[in-house]
């Protein structure tokens, strides 16, 4: 796939809806938020490196460079978090590195081989082949923003008179009474024999 | 002619064409929510493959040049590769598609395309049994398109129509045509996609350096006889896939459709040269045919060709301007695809001269939505999918391609339709099942060996 950054995004945010389910679940199991604040630490900077880093390292991205990005992303994570939890009331005190690890990969089989492998192209038939994003089946431009040439049609000017001006014309036309000039700038005042306005 | 469908051949889809791309627009219309009634599939093939197995078959063809995600499915997991693995147990696929060296075998391919065409009751959907020569604009209401045979027979109705009628014909350019026509020789000159055999000791030029003629230059071989590859081209991509990688997804596809024609046709002369793709298996029998003298690649043309007494005697000057003089071989195999003129597809060609259909350099010039101007309308479609589009879906001849068009198309169609969406449960009930029956398809057949 060649993602685009758009797309990153997209999928970054579709795909961590089940870990974020699964730390949410973690968290109220064992009393407290370190490992739903994991999930949040995760996602943010997941979408710097998507929109900052990955966007112009990888054009094409091979799907065994994502197992790659991972062992990555899950060193930047724990580097992350310790800098986190070592600042002043950083909190993640209650999660161990190993502990850590293991969680990170229980979420990650659900973000990626679960949700993007699995999930998403089925939810969004066109995941794949739209670079990752999350698209309506629809075409690149849409019909209404295909730019038209103005040019007037051969076929309407063949097509004859219409039901309006039809009854305008002809034997049957009605008569049409006297109004008041259209112009709003340059409005007369009703003049004599003149139906009133409105 | 709304989704009620008044008679029995009024439909709301109808696909002008019987094969791959026909197939692709009723999986993706089914998939999305239509009624497989709602669906006409105006042709006559009771086998959406069996053109293509007749192509594969002459060319001696094994694997595709698709990936993964390219096959006949709706959705696109499972891919083949997984199916494949599932089905034999075996995780190589999965390893060699990770590293983008996964083929789809033709046989697993093509079980898989009959085995979704049976599925869903293709044969059913088939319409009047013989090719439509007409299209004709009614004004309906509602708009519809009316569809005829080459005897003007009425064969049915449909509001949105997807012609989807493939190649153009086989190509023979320049002194290959000419040498064609001639009754002395016309044996002697054969296409790649042709039914052909080569004897032991014979002598053949192969024109082309696509996938098609590197294929031939290994049959040729391996039979026994002397093959000359006559390249064309002095600088053939390596790239494995028709056009560059990136194009097959949508960023690509936005950005060429953000070119204008001219600049698209242009791009597409550029990027559709003929490729030169190393497999491991082609390189070791083209270096055996070269260590044994069966095998010389040259860059040149022929100039000229004349019946002679091994059959045909033909004049080859090479790239660099040097006229090698006469060579004597037994039969030219040509590598050069089919007729890429929008006008060489009679229907086509009629639709064009009734209506004014805009075609520019021998390409329709289509609508982004590969509408085709000036019938088409966002309530009563009429596009064109595969080679004769790929103006504006640069894949369009390849699987990969003919889905992103079916898919768009059936898109279209439901919001014009205002069609009530397929549920996730059911999409994943349809993607399952059918997954599942090609998985026991597959295991029934004898593992296609992967080339790279």
């Amino acid at each position: 796939m060649c993602p685009t950054p758009t797309g990153r995004i997209h999928t970054r945010t579709a795909t961590i809806f089940l870990p974020a389910l699964f730390g949410l679940i973690v968290s109220l199991v064992t009393g407290h938020f370190d490992w739903l604040a994991l999930i949040g630490i995760y996602y943010v900077m997941g979408i710097f490196l998507d929109t900052a880093v990955y966007s112009w390292l990888f054009r094409f991205q091979p799907p065994w460079m994502t197992f790659v990005l991972a062992i990555a992303e899950l060193g930047l994570l724990l580097v992350l978090s310790q800098i986190i939890g070592n600042t002043a009331d950083g909190g993640l005190t209650h999660v161990g590195i190993g502990e850590a690890i293991i969680f990170y990969w229980i979420a990650w089989i659900l973000a990626i081989p679960i949700t993007k492998v699995v999930l998403l192209p089925l939810i969004s038939v066109t995941y794949l082949e739209s670079a990752g994003e999350i698209r309506r089946v629809e075409w690149s431009i849409p019909e209404s923003q295909v730019p038209l040439p103005v040019l007037a049609s051969g076929a309407e000017a063949k097509r004859g008179p219409g039901p309006v001006v039809r009854e305008a014309s002809g034997v049957h036309a009605k008569p049409l009474p006297q109004l008041p000039s259209p112009s709003g700038v340059h409005r007369l005042p009703p003049q004599p024999g003149q139906a009133p306005a409105g | 002619m709304g989704s009620q469908n008044g008679s029995t051949n009024d439909f709301s889809i109808g696909v002008v064409g019987d094969g791959f791309g026909a197939l692709l627009v009723y999986v993706s219309a089914v998939y999305l929510g239509f009624r497989p009634e709602q669906i006409g599939i105006f042709g006559k093939n009771l086998v959406p493959t069996s053109t293509y197995q007749q192509f594969a078959w002459n060319l001696g063809q094994t694997v595709l040049r698709s990936e993964s995600e390219s096959h006949f499915l709706p959705a696109d997991w499972p891919t083949f590769a997984q199916l494949d693995a599932w089905a034999r147990k075996d995780p190589s696929p999965l390893f060699r598609s990770a590293g983008r060296k996964f083929n789809p075998g033709v046989p697993e391919i093509m079980t898989e395309a009959s085995i979704v065409a049976d599925r869903l009751n293709w044969t059913d959907r088939i319409v009047g049994g013989t090719h439509v020569g007409w299209i004709v604009r009614e004004p309906g209401p509602p708009l519809h398109y009316s569809m005829y045979d080459e005897d003007a027979q009425l064969i049915g109705r449909a509001k949105h129509v997807m012609i989807a009628v493939g190649h153009g014909p086989l190509a023979f350019p320049g002194v290959y045509g000419k040498a064609r026509e001639n009754p002395e020789m016309r044996d002697r000159i054969v296409q790649a996609y042709e039914p052909k055999q080569y004897y032991q000791g014979g002598r053949y030029i192969i024109i082309g350096s696509g996938i098609a003629s590197v294929n031939e230059w290994a049959n040729c071989i391996e039979a026994g006889a002397q093959c000359i590859a006559l390249r064309r081209n002095p600088h053939p991509d390596q790239q494995d896939l028709n056009v560059p990688r990136c194009l097959f997804d949508g960023s690509g596809i936005d950005a060429f459709q953000g070119l204008g024609f001219d600049e698209r046709v242009d791009f597409l002369g550029k990027a559709l040269k003929g490729t030169a793709p190393t497999r491991r298996n082609w390189s070791e029998i083209i270096r055996h045919g070269r260590d044994n003298g069966l095998f010389e690649e040259v860059i040149g043309n022929i100039t000229d060709i004349q019946p002679g007494p091994a059959g045909l005697k033909t004049r080859l000057k090479l790239y660099d301007g040097t006229d090698v003089g006469d060579i004597d071989v037994t039969g030219i195999v040509a590598g050069t695809g089919f007729v890429k003129s929008a006008l060489a597809l009679p229907v086509f060609r009629r639709l064009a001269q009734t209506y004014n259909v805009p075609v520019e350099r021998e390409r329709v010039k289509l609508k982004l939505n590969c509408g085709v101007p000036p019938l088409d309308r966002p309530e009563s479609r009429l596009a064109m999918m595969g080679l004769v589009s790929n103006t504006i879906v640069p894949n369009a001849d390849t699987i990969a391609g003919l889905k992103y068009q079916a898919r768009r198309f059936a898109g279209d169609c439901f919001r014009a339709e205002g069609i009530k969406p397929r549920s996730f449960a059911s999409k994943w009930s349809m993607q399952t099942s059918l997954a599942r029956d090609v998985v026991k398809g597959i295991k029934r057949l004898d593992k296609t060996e992967q080339l790279a």
